[in-house]
């Protein structure tokens, strides 16, 4: 079995997004090369807002998205998403940055391949 | 001698004694105003260190590794068309071009900064000058002071005892009398400027600490950048050869 290669020049981009949206910024990033992401639905309420209506809980929109970028992206990735998805507007969301220790990258096992992949073949 | 004159002597005395004290203290604030602006020249050319050699040896580092990655990426492309191969050329000459320009600006930034240094260098030499001639001075007084002492020994200082009168009396008292107000006001005076000169090297030290914290987080952004620059670096490495 060949060894891990094991990367320190990474960063952990995170966004909350109280309208969702992270689709969207899973294809933005995708065709940037960038395949280290991931997002989830979350219960809870932002600040400052009801959680419910008219008696009834709020469906919950919130995503937060996590994607590993090399150090070098992530500046200007980061920009991307703080302008192009509107994050620099009050109540969209939020995005922070952080410095990761290791990484590995996304591989999958011989004979398997991404559906991507295939998508573009 | 009158009662006049003996008045007049004794009061000389009495500010001779508050200006004795005075100058004695504007010495010392000398010395203090003196090691204050050494200090600020010290950390001043320690800045000038920081600034020109370390962190600008850094970033000269960086400037070329950032080109060298942008040459491989685009020395990567494989155009198949005439018109792809000519945007290969053209950029490959634009990312060139842009690299020139950008050292061709510092160079003349990099002129004035030594200019500056020039500037520097002709003042301090004048500062020295100063000081030599302040000790051309002091060699001289002391020269003529130690030759009265010997005639003085020798029996000069015992003679005009001697031939004292009141007239010469007078005349001696006068003239200390001028000298001694002199000295005050001279003395005065170079209160006021030691004191306007403190105020200066302190707010000179603060201006001189609050560029060291820039430098120094100048260098924590380049070590920064440089984590950028390198992850760009393996990046492009990997499509030359994957290791």
């Amino acid at each position: 079995m060949s060894e891990v290669q094991r990367l320190n020049y990474t960063r952990l981009i995170t966004c909350v997004l109280y309208e969702g949206g992270a689709e969207s910024i899973l294809e933005s990033l995708y065709q940037r090369g960038i395949r280290e992401t991931y997002f989830y639905s979350t219960r809870g309420k932002p600040i400052g807002r009801a959680s419910e209506a008219g008696n009834l809980p709020e469906i919950p929109k919130t995503e937060v998205l996590h994607a590993v970028v090399s150090a070098d992206q992530s500046d200007y990735i980061y920009s991307m998403l703080y302008h192009d998805f509107r994050l620099n507007e009050p109540g969209v969301g939020m995005i922070t940055v952080h410095r990761l220790n290791l990484s590995s990258r996304l591989t999958l096992p011989e004979g398997v391949a991404f559906v991507s992949s295939l998508r573009e073949e | 001698m009158s009662e006049e004159l003996q008045n007049q002597a004794q009061r000389n005395k009495r500010l001779i004694f508050d200006s004795e004290s005075f100058v004695y203290q504007n010495v010392g604030l000398v010395s203090i105003a003196r090691g204050r602006a050494d200090e600020n020249f010290s950390e001043a050319m320690r800045l000038y260190t920081l600034a020109s050699t370390s962190n600008r040896e850094l970033i000269m580092r960086l400037t070329d590794d950032v080109y060298r990655n942008r040459m491989q990426i685009l020395d990567n492309l494989q155009p198949t068309t005439p018109d792809q191969t000519l945007y290969k050329v053209s950029m490959t000459n634009r990312d060139r071009s842009e690299n020139l320009d950008h050292r061709s600006k510092v160079n003349r930034q990099l002129i004035e900064a030594s200019d500056k240094m020039l500037e520097a260098y002709r003042l301090v030499k004048e500062a020295a000058q100063i000081f030599s001639g302040i000790n051309d001075t002091m060699l001289e007084h002391c020269d003529d002071a130690a030759d009265r002492n010997a005639q003085y020994f020798d029996g000069e200082l015992l003679r005009q005892m001697q031939q004292a009168d009141a007239a010469t009396n007078k005349r001696r008292v006068d003239e200390n009398d001028e000298l001694v107000a002199g000295i005050r006001e001279r003395a005065q005076g170079n209160r006021e400027r030691l004191l306007a000169r403190f105020n200066a090297a302190a707010a000179e030290s603060e201006s001189l600490t609050d560029m060291g914290d820039r430098l120094e987080s100048q260098r924590s952004e380049i070590m920064a950048l440089r984590e950028k620059i390198d992850a760009n670096r393996n990046r492009v490495a990997d499509t030359i050869f994957k290791m």
